[in-house]
């Protein structure tokens, strides 16, 4: 199962939303990410089949998604908007939108309760929408995206107005569901809640594709971007001198007191080979190397020059 | 790192060859709807449908009863009979399309649902049919309905064939005027509320029907302006129907014919309003 998209494109009148944008996704956790405005709804609502492209080609294993009924039945979607009847109760309103995928009204029902409980709504299934927390609405909207058991689920900023203990358990939830093998596409602007549940990401901005990739792929791809590597070593002093004459390094800062340097590097690769030869050579003792901005927060300032 | 099972994995279970989406619409529409306005108003226009199936008892059963002689005298069970039971509820069905129509598609559109209706395998058609068939529920369950009911009523109670000989097509005529009411009445009502909040969408419905009327009683000399009048038009066309003569002076093709445009250019917005999926060209 693969999702292929080419040269996709989508505007609206003079206005580009969507440019020119060539990736395909696996299975497994993918996130996209972009500021608000970047184009990620818009490209959902393609990958889900209600937008029509104006250029270029979207497939699911080579089958057009553009008004496809028979593979609409295999996608899950948790819309951003709060999109409810206030007057139905969780259960009703997730029980009629699985009918809308063809089940019994007994198999429905099954379906709605089981998915209910695992966004741990049961409690609270026989209320009305209306009366539901912002963070309860999220949870029904989830339940009803993954309640018929789709093999690809988009999910637009799930996260949104959930407390911590909820973010934990739907962030475990959409894991769990990459690693059955199933396409899980979620759509956030808040970098540390893509990173806590997958490393996969596509980064969007304008409407353009920025990078695709693990974040340590794509952190390889911007070599003219000095990467950061904090060092912890017993002879920091004399590590520091060391790494001076590495023609790579830019620039290096030390602290004695917590025995630890900081270095900026243009040739990670070059660096990551050299630094262990280093140490066996010189007799010094590494305890730990980490990269600071080796983070999406890092990789999407940069790349969005922030 | 997580071996993914690439193969795609069917739901081993039934599914319904063509999900009846529209079905399911109307269903959860049908309950949304049963409040206590609509229940206030299903009782109030069974008051009417109970008058008449008393004056049909009183028709059989005169002789039996004497005190039935009065309320039965003069009182014929005619197409006539049929054709004034449904212009008089009138009153309650515009109320109930109203009440059940004005918001059916404003809501949807003010909390975004078209939004999730239309990411499951819906169509276009599925979303209006499951509307129309709420706002249709609701309306003909205290005008079309009943006054087939009153039809196998006197059918059980007339002491002859004459009636049915008679009258026989009766149903049919109940059920063709039913049809052209509500797809006229209905599609008003879908498309205001698909272009307005539900409020504004029950003001206007009623403004629609009645700034015609008004129109047509301040210049009577011209008896075409009738035209624009739905409600003039539908009872100008149910007239002809039920094989009574018509009460407007103006041609009943021509009544035809402005429903039709009426219905028409409803579709029209409701294809413009309503998008299961955008093509932007």
């Amino acid at each position: 199962m693969i999702i292929n998209v080419f040269d996709l494109s989508k505007w609206y009148g003079q206005i580009i939303a969507v440019n020119n944008l060539t990736f395909s996704i696996d299975p497994g956790v993918t996130g996209f990410l972009g500021p608000n405005g970047a184009g990620k709804t818009t490209l959902m609502r393609m990958l889900i089949g209600q937008l029509k492209p104006s250029q270029g080609t979207l497939t699911i294993d080579g089958e057009a998604i553009w008004n496809n009924h028979t593979l609409m039945r295999r996608i899950g979607y948790c819309p951003e908007q709060d999109a409810f009847w206030q007057y139905l109760t969780g259960l009703d309103f997730v029980h009629a939108l699985i009918q809308m995928h063809g089940f019994s009204t007994e198999k429905a029902m099954e379906k709605a309760v089981m998915a209910i409980r695992l966004v741990d709504m049961e409690k609270d299934m026989h209320r009305r929408i209306g009366s539901y927390s912002k963070g309860m609405r999220q949870r029904i909207k989830l339940a009803q995206a993954i309640a018929h058991d789709p093999d690809i689920l988009f999910l637009d900023e799930p996260l949104n107005g959930l407390d911590p203990m909820g973010r934990h358990q739907i962030m475990q939830l959409i894991k769990d569901l990459g690693n059955r093998g199933k396409i899980v596409v979620v759509s956030s602007h808040i970098l540390h809640e893509v990173e806590a549940m997958t490393d996969n990401i596509l980064l969007i901005n304008h409407g353009r594709l920025l990078a695709q990739g693990t974040i340590y792929d794509i952190r390889q791809l911007i070599d003219t971007h000095p990467l950061q590597v904090t060092i912890r070593c017993d002879q920091v002093d004399r590590l520091t001198a060391f790494l001076l004459a590495f023609e790579d390094v830019l620039s290096v800062q030390f602290n004695r007191e917590k025995n630890q340097v900081t270095v900026e590097t243009n040739q990670p690769e070059l660096f990551h080979q050299r630094l262990p030869e280093l140490a066996l050579k010189e007799n010094l003792k590494i305890s730990s190397l980490w990269s600071p901005d080796e983070n999406l927060d890092a990789i999407f300032d940069y790349l969005v020059g922030g | 790192m997580p071996v993914y099972d690439q193969n795609y994995r069917a739901w081993k279970g039934h599914l319904m060859p063509f999900p009846r989406a529209w079905w399911v619409i109307a269903k959860t529409h049908i309950r949304l709807r049963w409040k206590r306005g609509v229940i206030a108003l299903l009782i109030l226009a069974a008051f009417p449908f109970l008058m008449r199936a008393l004056q049909i008892l009183a028709v059989a059963r005169m002789e039996d009863y004497q005190f039935l002689q009065q309320f039965a005298k003069n009182l014929e069970i005619d197409a006539a009979f049929f054709k004034d039971f449904l212009f008089g509820q009138s009153f309650w069905f515009i109320l109930m399309i109203i009440l059940t129509g004005a918001g059916i598609i404003a809501n949807d559109q003010k909390y975004k649902a078209s939004q999730l209706y239309f990411s499951k395998p819906v169509t276009y058609w599925d979303y209006i049919t499951g509307k129309f068939i709420t706002v249709s529920f609701y309306s003909g369950i205290i005008t079309f309905i009943p006054a087939i009911l009153l039809f196998f009523m006197q059918l059980v109670l007339a002491e002859n064939n004459t009636f049915i000989q008679s009258f026989f097509w009766i149903p049919f005529a109940i059920a063709g005027f039913g049809i052209i009411a509500l797809l006229v009445f209905g599609s008003l009502i879908l498309a205001l509320s698909a272009m307005v909040s539900g409020r504004s969408a029950g003001i206007f419905f009623f403004a629609l029907l009645l700034f015609p009327d008004i129109i047509r009683a301040i210049i009577p000399s011209v008896p075409e302006i009738g035209l624009i009048s739905v409600s003039a038009n539908i009872k100008q066309v149910g007239s002809v129907i039920f094989g009574l003569p018509k009460p407007y002076d103006y041609s009943t093709w021509l009544a035809g014919i402005a429903l039709l445009v009426t219905f028409l250019i409803c579709m029209g917005i409701l294809r413009w309003r309503v998008k299961p999926s955008e093509v932007v060209t």
